[in-house]
């Protein structure tokens, strides 16, 4: 097992054992929280194309919208009642996107495509948690994102 | 010379001279260009020369945009000859005459020389509501949009109208913000794509799309300028040039009317739609790019 990947799986053990109570999702309503313990769950596979919609969901509320709040819509819209996601859920929200921010070798273009869009989507999760008051375990996220960033391979040419 | 059934819309700054000295020196010319004149500074939302009364302010307005838009590619050729030199000579791989092109878009730009017509409109941005009737005004046809925003309904919806825009990124692969870094990260090499614009991002109907040479600028032991003039001179020469190449190579002959060249659908759930590059990433992809050079704070 690569290294990151041990790292992953020790940090997503302690960040999950770590998280508060959050409400489950209901018709109208979708919990953040509950689609990271979701995203979490299947760190290790391939994302399928509902993960891939959540995956995809945050990265833009980190970049676009330039924040994640505690709900949403069924379909990301936002809730004119959501309030900023709490500080213990950050570090969960940003080992879901690290976790999955290494392609293999063997790794087509998009796989890598998506690999690299997750890395850049947690390194702005870190920069915005920085600044959240009482985000747990920053310093070994920021680590292993700079190592994530310094073991990027040249791309095969397409 | 050769005019095109195309007006220009005009967003000042090295994009659109890129592509109007590109077509230039492919012996081709739009039958109009229409410069957007912003009444406003972008940064700010603040009036420009609101004292003046309208003739003289709408030229003071030109004037101001003209340094601000431009400001980067002019500091950064001025302060770094050499750099600009490199990136020039490396350029012109795929688009001989990049050097004179260069020259050109920092010359003294005269829109007048590029198009049978020139017109000129104020505007507080590409929202604001005398834009779509003006554009309109001169009836249907092909429109190529060179940046200052998004595109949305006011101008998109204008009946007749078709825009075209090109993408620095290989459809239906690369969607959304720096697509020349990503395309580097990702791909390996730079890739750009023709379309007509739609609602979505970089979802509409292609025209034509390519691979480029993968480039790299070697700085050998020249002084290194820093990340933030790397990031601002891709996109003061490499990125506006090779949209250039691609809108002038593969577009302006593909056919007699602009607004009506044969296209292909892109399926929306191909490829990835990426955001704008984190400063760590980004500088991933600029030390795949600018290889060597002595950074300004190393040992002498």
């Amino acid at each position: 097992m690569p290294v990151s990947q041990t790292r992953a799986q020790q940090l997503l053990e302690v960040v999950t054992r770590e998280l508060p109570p959050h409400p489950a999702s209901s018709v109208d309503r979708l919990q953040t929280a509950e689609v990271l313990v979701g995203l979490a769950d299947s760190v290790g596979n391939p994302p399928d194309a509902d993960e891939r919609r959540h995956l995809d969901a945050l990265c833009r509320k980190l970049q676009v919208a330039r924040r994640v709040d505690d709900a949403y819509t069924p379909s990301w819209g936002k809730l004119p009642e959501a309030t900023p996601l709490p500080a213990g859920f950050w570090p969960l929200l940003i080992v879901c996107l690290l976790a999955r921010a290494e392609s293999g070798p063997e790794a087509d273009e998009d796989a890598r495509g998506l690999a690299l869009k997750l890395l850049n989507a947690g390194l702005v999760a870190l920069d915005q948690a920085e600044r959240v008051s009482g985000v747990a375990h920053t310093l070994e996220l920021r680590a292993w994102a700079d190592e994530l960033v310094a073991g990027i391979p040249a791309a095969a040419v397409a | 010379m050769k005019t095109l059934e195309l007006t220009v819309l005009a967003h000042e700054g090295p994009q659109v001279r890129a592509y109007l000295g590109r077509m230039r020196q492919a012996g081709y010319r739009p039958s109009r260009i229409l410069l957007m004149v912003y009444s406003q500074t972008p940064a700010s939302g603040k009036p420009v020369g609101r004292w003046l009364p309208g003739g003289l302010r709408r030229r003071y307005a030109e004037r101001v945009q003209d340094m601000v838009q431009n400001f980067w590619p002019t500091r950064i050729r001025r302060a770094h000859p050499e750099f600009v030199e490199i990136m020039a000579g490396e350029i012109d791989r795929i688009s001989p005459g990049a050097a004179e092109l260069i020259d050109e878009m920092l010359g003294n730009f005269a829109y007048e020389r590029y198009a049978e017509r020139v017109d000129r409109v104020l505007v507080r941005n590409l929202r604001d509501e005398a834009l779509g009737p003006t554009l309109a005004s001169r009836g249907p046809g092909a429109v190529l949009f060179t940046g200052g925003g998004i595109l949305r309904a006011n101008l998109l919806d204008q009946p007749g109208l078709r825009f075209l825009h090109v993408h620095p990124g290989f459809l239906p692969r690369v969607r959304g913000g720096d697509g020349l870094l990503w395309s580097t990260l990702v791909r390996g090499r730079p890739g750009a794509s023709c379309f007509y614009m739609a609602g979505g991002i970089d979802t509409g109907e292609l025209i034509a799309t390519e691979n480029f040479p993968a480039l790299q600028f070697d700085l050998g032991d020249r002084a290194r300028p820093d990340r933030q003039t790397l990031y601002r001179a891709l996109f003061s020469f490499y990125d506006p040039i090779l949209r250039a190449e691609l809108l002038v190579r593969r577009v302006l002959g593909a056919g007699e009317d602009l607004a009506a060249l044969p296209t292909e659908t892109q399926d929306p759930s191909e490829g990835i739609t990426y955001h704008f590059l984190h400063p760590a990433l980004q500088a991933s992809a600029l030390a795949r790019i600018f290889r060597g050079g002595t950074p300004a704070d190393a040992p002498q």
